[in-house]
């Protein structure tokens, strides 16, 4: 029987988490009682919009339902499925006007969105090859074997202006033609799936929601450098995407486009996966190929680039993940096509993981040029509870802050780099006016530092002095020559570090100083106080900010003002959050 | 295992109507539908004709289906239904006038008139 309906519920690891699979269980039971066989439940990758999920979207009525819990299944059943009738609460509502939403390219969060590297996720099958294959899959290595060279498809990607979506921004095209042209019995591809930024999980999600067009792009790179095997370089955090590119992989290699004579032609290619333990570090080319040797996660100095010599001294291309996720399109589509997108310099689309303070939570993929006021207000739809926005922080521990001023910056490699910040591989944290901004800036420190290799002195001991100056301010043990000397450090790191962590290590702190340098004076001249208090007035008496203070000093009798013992406070915030009210004031 | 691209093609085919129920909502409103007559044999190569004409071309709005027949005693005949209705009925078509069709009508909206089923 044709199937009618198309349910599909998304299958990433937030709405996993949120019992999207059991979801998709109670459907499955629940439409085999009813004897309805016309309609197919499909578990798909991210829809993106993640801080609705679990997402249910019901094809070709173009409905989707937000917040879907297992026990709503049924009513969609009832309902929907049966009398054809939407169940208007489970709609997503409209923050700015209260209206509900049936379709998902009304929402402002997806009206400026473009999806190439995510154009599959939430449409297919992830473990499912055929669906991958409905989908155009492998049709680029098709074209690629039997119609073009080598030299043709270096041209074509050179053509498109792709560049690397890790972080770099390197030309993909000409990373390939290095490759192509350094000579070696045997050549690699790497895919760097060791994302590793905080809040960042645009890699993840593509693997998880379309792990074959990775696996795909990485065959159509061998067969262009003349590689037979691929690795992919993966965190082992990331379970669900380890489990779905495994299963990709033994598919791929039992429907013969991973193997021997891919398509009847000559060229073989096979793909293995290596675990990654984590190490934010290995993230760096030359650091992730000694973890893929069994050696330490080290950096070391370029030149030789891994193109001249990588892994086990061979030519070797390292590519993200994202940026694999753009070829087999332009290959489809052609050069032409993808240069339609994007500004002069940075062509094509970019997956942003949105996070923070603001009001839509999840993966966006935007074209090149768009500016971050679009990506804040419009697609992110502001900042929760009417506060005032403050600054973004992209490109994760190695980027820096983008402030109100410069919202009108179009999101592309040359525009953010001089606006003080960076691309880096996606991660967008926006933060409102209660958030502190050395406090910022000591957050993103600790993680770099903790982090570091501890190959180069100026990474391994700067950071932590750096780390340990920040502590002094927000202690109120600093003063104005602790700001000299951490401006000093921070630009003495940048210069001498081995490697790019090491390098980009200070931005944070250097950036908030240059835009957030009265926070810095503050502290240094000891003008914050450090406690923080109840207002009287406001305060309910619930007990709330009592029970989460983790050093107990907070005191009140239930139903009547609470009190902070200044004196034991350690200003953690924590009374801050939990508060209902809005009684607790900031110090 | 796939031996070759028109292996590839074919079991392509064999998901297309659900992968084409999924993205269909995106498109309901403003879809040119590509009907191919499947009456006489070659119909299937009409099909792929029409794709391989379109390949990189953007036509994302354009679905192609074979339908069992179409309103014609001609042959190799392909109805082009626009999304507000109307339709063209192109008969005796052969790849190089598929690939004009795609051109010219989905492309450029320009139905071409000494194709048409007089």
């Amino acid at each position: 029987m044709k199937n009618r309906i198309q349910l599909l519920i998304c299958g990433g690891t937030g709405c996993t988490s949120a019992l999207s699979k059991e979801i998709r269980d109670r459907f499955v039971r629940e439409l085999e009682e009813k004897e309805i066989h016309d309609c197919q439940v499909t578990l798909v990758g991210c829809f993106g919009f993640c801080g609705e999920g679990p997402i249910v979207k019901v094809q070709p009525d173009n409905v989707f339902y937000v917040k879907v819990k297992p026990e709503d299944t049924e009513e969609i059943i009832e309902s929907h499925i049966l009398k054809g009738k939407i169940v208007e609460r489970l709609l997503y509502t409209d923050p700015r006007n209260g209206n509900r939403i049936r379709n998902q390219h009304d929402m402002a969060f997806y009206e400026k969105q473009h999806r190439i590297a995510l154009r599959r996720c939430g449409l297919i099958d992830p473990e499912n090859i055929r669906e991958y294959i409905a989908y155009d899959g492998y049709e680029a290595l098709a074209r690629v074997l039997t119609e073009m060279t080598p030299d043709d498809v270096i041209a074509e990607m050179k053509e498109s202006g792709l560049r690397g979506r890790g972080g770099g921004g390197f030309p993909t095209g000409l990373k390939w033609e290095f490759a192509k042209r350094s000579q070696g019995d045997q050549k690699y591809v790497i895919c760097n799936a060791d994302e590793g930024d905080p809040g960042a999980f645009m890699d993840r999600s593509i693997l998880e929601g379309d792990p074959h067009a990775v696996i795909e792009a990485m065959a159509i790179c061998g067969y262009t450098i003349g590689a037979d095997t691929g690795i992919v370089y993966i965190r082992a955090e990331y379970p669900l995407a380890i489990h779905r590119l495994e299963i990709a992989i033994a598919q791929a290699r039992e429907f013969g486009v991973l193997g021997h004579n891919i398509f009847g032609t000559d060229f073989s290619f096979d793909i293995r996966i290596k675990l990654g333990a984590g190490a934010f570090v290995c993230g760096e080319e030359t650091a992730l190929i000694h973890s893929v040797e069994g050696a330490r996660g080290e950096p070391t100095r370029k030149p030789p680039f891994p193109a001249e010599a990588g892994y086990n001294g061979k030519p070797t291309i390292v590519n993200n993940v994202e940026t694999l996720a753009n070829v087999g399109q332009i290959l489809l589509r052609g050069s032409d096509w993808f240069t339609t997108m994007g500004t002069e310099k940075s062509k094509g689309t970019k997956v942003f993981a949105l996070a923070g303070k603001i009001n839509n939570v999840g993966l966006v993929e935007v074209p090149m040029g768009t500016t971050l006021r679009e990506m804040i207000y419009d697609i992110g739809g502001g900042i929760p509870d009417g506060k005032r926005f403050k600054a973004v922080q992209i490109g994760g521990p190695s980027g820096g802050v983008i402030t109100e001023k410069d919202l009108s910056t179009p999101i592309d490699y040359e525009s953010l780099k001089a606006s003080g910040s960076m691309m880096g591989s996606g991660g967008m944290i926006v933060m409102d006016e209660d958030n502190d901004m050395v406090e910022i800036a000591k957050f993103y420190l600790e993680f770099t530092q903790d982090e570091s290799c501890g190959k180069c002195s100026p990474c391994r001991i700067g950071t932590k002095r750096v780390h340990e100056m920040l502590e002094e301010l927000t202690e109120l043990k600093g003063n104005e020559e602790t700001l000299e000397k951490l401006d000093l450090l921070c630009r003495n790191i940048k210069q001498t570090a081995l490697c790019g962590l090491g390098q980009t290590a200070p931005n944070p702190v250097l950036s908030t100083m240059q835009y957030f340098g009265d926070e810095y004076k503050h502290y240094a001249q000891r003008l914050i106080k450090k406690a923080y208090s109840i207002n009287p007035e406001r305060c309910i008496g619930c007990t709330k900010c009592a029970r989460s203070c983790p050093v107990n000093c907070i005191s009140g009798e239930l139903r009547k003002p609470h009190s902070i013992d200044e004196d034991k406070c350690i200003a953690c915030g924590t009374c801050f959050t939990a508060c209902p009210v809005h009684a607790v004031v900031k110090p | 295992m796939l031996q070759s691209k028109d292996e590839l093609r074919a079991l392509k085919e064999t998901m297309r109507d659900d992968i084409l129920l999924r993205v269909w909502g995106e498109h309901l409103d403003d879809l040119i539908d590509v009907q191919v007559s499947m009456r006489e044999p070659g119909g299937a190569d009409r099909i792929h004709a029409f794709l391989d004409a379109m390949q990189g071309s953007m036509l994302d709005r354009v679905r192609v289906s074979g339908v069992d027949s179409l309103e014609t005693q001609q042959e190799n005949a392909v109805k082009i239904v626009e999304p507000d209705g109307r339709s063209s009925l192109y008969v005796n078509l052969d790849e190089e006038k598929i690939a004009r069709i795609v051109q010219e009508h989905l492309g450029d909206l320009q139905v071409i008139p000494e194709y048409l089923d007089r």
